[in-house]
């Protein structure tokens, strides 16, 4: 057993190339790799020759060995597109990596500047101990590069082996084909913009003129009009990002609830309550002090320590600062530390100095104004990604109805709990006032929103397969369960428990409630919605098609 | 704010790894390097493996190497992740009671356990009643100790390999066409030809390095690939004859028939070197291209104009794989496509032959050296002067040779349920999934009094059934030698160390030997290089005569040794040499044999129950027959689909209103699979497609063999698709 032990080949046999050899595979890839360096308007670029792809996938070994990644990352992948007819048949496989794109949408959208675009050489490098992990450029790239490395929290990708084209060395997969499909060229810049104005880049791959891609595909064989890629029928959920669902969910009931507080008495206006009950209003406000927003403010901040877990490296997330000039996200998480700042300190101001809360003081609009944009910035996160489902207006029309639609019953739900803990105010009181204009708005709002969610299914009709069909059909099947509770929960809690609370109102007329029982129905309300915003916001994440190469 | 060095950056730095491999991650630069042959597929791809203190930590493929040129498909580049997988084999197990979980035992209790249970058993049915069943996946001269320890001292009888399953048919035509097993080429032949003609081979994804070698040829070649399915290299030929499967045979046939009606054909070479020609030609002449367009589904014209090509080409190369090898009459196949080859003289020169591209690293080890049905070195078991030949090579008594054959791999299993035989030894192979009509196959296996299995991993679909399972190093991690398909003698070396108890091979039958208490036989073989002294002897005279290799280290200088190459011949000069330059094939009388038969038709073609034809074959390239060591890979494991995907025509689909991704039932009268329907015209209507490496495809497969080869007919069984109900869950 301890001869089984024993490492013996070099002893036995000897070192057959001396120690400092040049890279003797040198003698197969020189005609792979340019001689000179990139000019002005010039970058390296892959180049893929289509008629010699067979698919054996060396490529991609040779990429996760000779670079020592972890277990199943590669920066290469290998598709195949199919076609033809059955009597002549087109199989053409596709290998394909980092485009190293002349406007990189990973490094536009980066919160950190974690990506560089090398001014000589174009490659685009990802610098891994800036990362923080927040995988939104998994969101913007449309090829599906960047990979995420869970045991390290960030993100790393393909960097075209720029130390191995320094020392005269082919990238792992230029020197890995058998077939040398794959090589390294210079490319223009205005050549990738023409291609890109032409549309011409690989048949079924995501439109070149989001990120002018410079890999080159080139090919003798006429391709058929109806290749599709080998993965083409097959739709999967993407991941849910729990983090970033609650933060979305929260950040956005904190904000509707907070502009709803304080701009409260334009909303009972605006919901139908006469005169005397505004009137009201600002006696009971003044009544029952900062503690309903201190609460929304709570729930808020809850959604944006939630929205760090979602980070691979928090203790980084200082960064997110940096990128404000391009990155929508970097805005979003300003914005929303501003929010709460500037929250905060109204709301210290206002027990210090013992104000009212209807008083509105620069502070009070500077917040309300700068949550909302922060909402703003949340939707344009996603819209500004290129997957279809996220368009400005299923994305504005879903966060903002989220912070109307949860702030409706936060705001209810705090009044008459601190009402029930205030001696001087009796719930009645809120019963009376609140009760029918808030549950009159939640069941509008719910109908609206439930109704604008279900437009998806239109889709389902489409003749050909796009995003939102997918997306269609992704909620119908694998997804299913979950748009039902969605749907059951809004229509309880945004529909049912508000109809509960009217028809109590007008029968017994403000009078004789049981304070009990109309706080446990309003806790219900706000559960249920909660619930179904939750729900929705899983499938807002879990259904979204996503572009992508030929994969299989 | 932004920082562009740190630890994590570090991690992916490289660095000049020096002894000529180029810029390797920072923490596997090599202390030292050594190539090693890869133990995947027999094209014998030399790696270089990069060591750390004699450890491999990482490998590149050779680049001064003649078989691979500098690459490797993925399997070769991951070749090292298998052996570090978390659930190998770390020490013997025993399972006392059937579907209980086997117990940890010692190495001495196991060789106790192995030599007193199969001796009770042949004590109680006679020597016969234990069998083995081995492989082409370990070296030589373990193969060779195995076949030895079994035959001479234990007294087996029968022992066969899984080579049954990928080579017989090659074998058996070779033999009685040329004289010996003899494949004629050298990889460089795929460079000088200026026609290549594929059939049932998917060289693109089975042996990308292959064909690598294909698309290096400098003469622009014109490559036809003669497949029912639009293979992977069907697509990159630049002919594809998309023929009804098995219909190959009428397909030849054929072209026979044009090339003679024509006068197509090199009558001096057939005169000077063949025989039975002119019954070959009465034979044909019946095979009009009219009537084997209706079997084939090929026009006449094409096969008209396929004849002429032959006729036009200056050197025409004719290669074969599974799709001729795993068929009910693959002998003949084989043997029709050497007759094109020897009735156009397109065999001894550059570029040319009748070439069959072999399955696993040691394949041709195996048929060699296994000593099952031939005697080591391609002797015959009964004759005596080979016996005392081999006794002395051996240097073993010539008494302890038996003078009977083995039975076949099929014909074991019969025995088994005959109750013949009731103790198996089974030694990296996996019947369990990989044997033709799997539930069969598995109810036979549980018959047994008492199956050992001895393996790299004790979790394989066979290991699972086992009473007994010896933890075995694997590739890398012991030594010896491969013969690859061209013929070539290749090194093996040990660059890591096996898990825990695992022992090699080798060391596992010394072992066994000693406890079986017949070591004094194989005393004097105590390293795998004293086998490989005397099994290299035993092929003196032999068209393999590799007498000329002197040693290991002899292999190693010149990068493998192709036979023959005997001590008395010239010293080696060409890296690249072909055999029957001078037509002389390996008959008593120099000449090599036209062989033919009746084309049969399909034992069970579809039918209106079962109205579809299922093929099966390789799904990617990285992946390996039964996947058991190349889905230990999380790289590969990206590279092919995880569930059991059946491949069909659009018109089918529509036909059976079928979606993509959908899931469907497929059934045989032997078995069901469910599997996730992949639409596209790569497949032919009325066909489907299962890829082997899925342990439910052998459900499907029907028992059914090649009358002369004894290897399963795997690519022909009728089945039928339906929705799944409540019960298929």
């Amino acid at each position: 057993m301890s001869a089984q032990q024993s490492l013996t080949a070099v002893d036995l046999f000897g070192q057959r190339v001396a120690e400092a050899t040049p890279a003797l595979h040198g003698q197969y890839y020189t005609d792979l790799i340019p001689l000179d360096s990139p000019q002005e308007g010039q970058q390296y670029a892959f180049e893929v020759d289509l008629d010699k792809c067979t698919g054996c996938k060396s490529c991609v070994a040779a990429c996760h060995s000779l670079n020592g990644l972890d277990d199943s990352e590669a920066w290469r992948k290998v598709g195949s597109l199919v076609g033809g007819t059955t009597e002549l048949p087109v199989l053409q496989h596709v290998t394909t990596a980092c485009h190293h794109c002349l406007e990189p949408a990973c490094a536009d959208g980066c919160p950190v500047n974690a990506y560089e675009k090398n001014p000589e050489t174009g490659i685009v490098i990802h610098l891994d101990d800036q990362c923080i992990g927040c995988q939104y450029c998994l969101f913007t790239c449309p090829y599906e590069v960047p990979v995420y490395n869970h045991d390290k929290g960030i993100v790393r990708k393909c960097d075209m082996c720029h130390d191995r084209l320094q020392a005269n060395e082919a990238p792992a997969c230029v020197q890995a084909c058998p077939q040398h499909a794959i090589r390294i060229v210079i490319s223009k810049e205005a050549d990738t913009i023409a291609n890109a104005q032409a549309n011409q880049f690989l048949p079924t791959a995501p439109a070149p003129d989001y990120t002018l891609p410079t890999t080159l595909y080139k090919t003798t064989k006429p391709l058929p009009r109806n290749l599709l890629a080998s993965d083409f029928y097959v739709g999967r959920p993407q991941h849910a990002h729990w983090p970033l669902v609650t933060m979305l969910i929260l950040t956005q009931l904190s904000v509707g609830t907070f502009v709803m507080l304080n701009c409260f008495t334009w909303m009972l206006v605006l919901l139908g309550a006469s005169a005397t009950t505004v009137r009201n209003h600002n006696v009971l406000i003044d009544q029952m002090g900062q503690w309903p927003v201190i609460m929304t403010l709570a729930l808020g901040m809850l959604g944006l320590i939630a929205s760090v877990l979602h980070l691979g490296r928090p203790l980084f997330a200082f960064r997110a600062i940096l990128g404000i000039r391009r990155s929508w996200l970097s805005r979003e998480i300003v914005a929303f530390g501003v929010f709460a700042v500037l929250a905060s300190a109204d709301t210290a101001l206002a027990i210090l100095t013992e104000s009212s809360a209807e008083k509105h003081h620069p502070l009070q609009w500077a917040a309300t104004l700068v949550g909302i944009f922060a909402v703003v910035c949340s939707i344009m996160v996603y819209v500004d990604t290129p997957r279809l489902l996220w368009s400005p207006f299923f994305t504005t029309s879903r966060f903002g109805l989220t912070a109307i639609l949860l702030g409706l019953p936060t705001t209810l739900l705090l009044l008459s709990t601190m009402a029930a803990l205030a001696p001087e105010i009796s719930v009645s009181t809120i019963m009376s006032q609140y009760s029918a204009p808030i549950c009159r708005g939640l069941i509008f709002t719910t109908f609206l929103k439930l109704l604008l969610e279900a437009r998806i299914f239109i889709h389902l009709r489409n003749r050909t397969l796009n995003p939102l069909k997918r997306s269609a059909q992704l909620l119908t099947t694998s997804l299913f369960a979950i748009v039902i509770l969605r749907f059951a929960v809004a229509m309880v809690g945004g529909v049912a428990m508000p109809l509960v609370l009217l028809t109590q109102n007008t029968s017994t007329a403000g009078q004789g409630f049981d304070p009990v029982f109309f706080i446990a129905i309003t806790l219900l309300i706000w559960i249920l919605l909660l619930v179904g915003e939750f729900a929705e916001r899983y499938l807002f994440f879990t259904s979204v098609a996503t572009p992508r190469m030929p994969g299989t | 704010m932004l920082q562009r060095h740190g630890p994590l950056t570090n991690l992916l730095k490289r660095t000049d790894g020096n002894f000529g491999i180029g810029q390797v991650p920072m923490d596997a630069a090599p202390t030292s390097t050594t190539s090693i042959v890869c133990g995947y597929c027999s094209t014998g791809c030399s790696l270089e493996t990069h060591l750390i203190d004699g450890q491999a930590v990482g490998l590149t493929p050779s680049v001064s190497n003649v078989v691979n040129i500098g690459m490797a498909c993925p399997k070769g580049w991951e070749a090292l992740t298998p052996l570090a997988a978390s659930d190998r084999a770390v020490y013997p197990k025993l399972r006392k009671h059937r579907g209980k979980t086997a117990k940890k035992i010692s190495w001495t209790e196991a060789a106790a356990t192995f030599c007193e249970r199969f001796k009770e058993i042949q004590k109680q049915h006679g020597d016969e009643s234990v069998a083995f069943l081995s492989t082409g996946q370990i070296p030589s001269e373990e193969m060779a100790l195995l076949g030895s320890f079994a035959r001479f001292g234990m007294n087996i009888q029968h022992g066969d390999g899984n080579t049954r399953q990928c080579m017989a048919t090659s074998v058996v035509a070779y033999k009685e066409s040329f004289g010996f097993d003899a494949p004629p080429y050298t990889y460089q032949d795929f460079e000088e030809s200026d026609l290549i003609i594929l059939i049932g081979s998917n060289l693109c994804i089975a042996h990308p390095v292959m064909w690598q070698r294909i698309v290096n040829n400098p003469h622009t070649p014109e490559i036809i690939v003669i497949d029912p399915r639009n293979t992977e290299t069907a697509a990159a030929a630049t002919q594809h004859i998309p023929l009804k499967p098995k219909s190959d045979l009428l397909l030849f046939y054929a072209l026979a028939h044009v090339l003679i009606r024509n006068n197509w054909i090199d009558k001096e070479f057939i005169t000077a070197h063949t025989r039975g020609f002119d019954e070959f030609a009465v034979h044909v002449s019946t095979f009009s291209p009219d009537r084997a367009a209706r079997d084939t589904g090929i026009a006449a014209e094409t096969i008209e104009a396929l004849a002429e090509k032959i006729q036009r080409g200056m050197r025409v190369s004719f290669w074969w794989t599974m799709g001729v090898n795993q068929s009910y009459q693959g002998v003949r196949t084989a043997q029709a496509i050497i007759n094109l080859a020897l009735m156009t003289g397109n065999i001894g020169k550059p570029g040319t032959g009748a070439n069959s591209i072999t399955g696993q690293c040691n394949a041709m080890g195996s048929r060699l050296f296994s000593n099952t049905t031939n005697l080591i070195g391609g002797h015959q078991f009964a004759d005596p002067r080979d016996r005392s030949k081999v006794a002395t090579a051996l240097q073993v008594p010539a008494d302890v040779i038996p003078s009977t054959t083995s039975l076949a791999y099929h014909e074991i299993l019969d025995e088994i349920l005959n109750e013949k035989i009731k103790g198996l030894w089974i030694i990296a192979t996996n019947p369990a999934h990989s044997w033709i009509n799997q539930k069969m196959c598995r109810d036979i296996l549980s018959r047994l009094d008492f199956l050992v299995v001895q393996d790299m991993y004790d979790n394989t679909d066979t290991a699972k059934l086992a009473d007994l399972t010896l933890p075995a190093a694997a590739w890398g991690e012991k030594e010896g030698t491969f013969i690859n398909s061209e013929r070539r003698v290749g090194l093996v070396k040990q660059v890591s160390r096996a898990p825990g108890e695992a022992l090699s091979d080798f060391r596992i039958i010394k072992l066994l030997a000693k406890h079986w208490g017949c070591h004094e036989l194989f005393d004097h073989w105590e390293t795998p290089q004293d086998v490989f002294q005397c099994i290299k002897e035993a092929t003196r005279d032999q068209p393999c005569d590799m007498t000329g290799i002197r040693d290991y280290q002899h292999l190693e200088q010149a990068g493998g040794i192709q036979w023959p190459f005997p001590d008395e011949g010239p010293p080696l000069r060409d890296r690249q040499r072909r055999l029957f330059a001078d037509g002389m094939f390996y008959h008593e009388d120099g000449r090599a044999r036209f062989i033919f038969d009746t084309p049969q038709p399909l034992p069970e073609p579809p039918s209106s129950k079962y109205p579809l034809l299922l093929i099966t074959g390789r799904g990617t390239a990285a992946q390996w027959h039964t996947n058991t060591r190349t889905s230990k890979s999380p790289t590969l494991r990206q590279l092919y689909p995880q569930n059991v995907y059946v491949e069909v025509n659009s018109s089918d689909a529509a036909k059976y209103k079928l979606q993509p991704e959908q899931q469907i039932i497929v059934e045989s009268q032997r078995g069901k699979l469910l599997a996730t329907v992949a639409i596209s015209h790569n497949i032919r209507p009325g066909q489907v497609f299962i890829p082997m490496h899925y342990v439910e495809t052998n459900r499907l497969t029907r028992a059914h063999f090649d009358p002369h080869s004894k290897q399963p007919s795997y690519k022909d069984c009728a089945v039928r698709l339906r929705y799944p109900d409540y019960q298929d869950h």
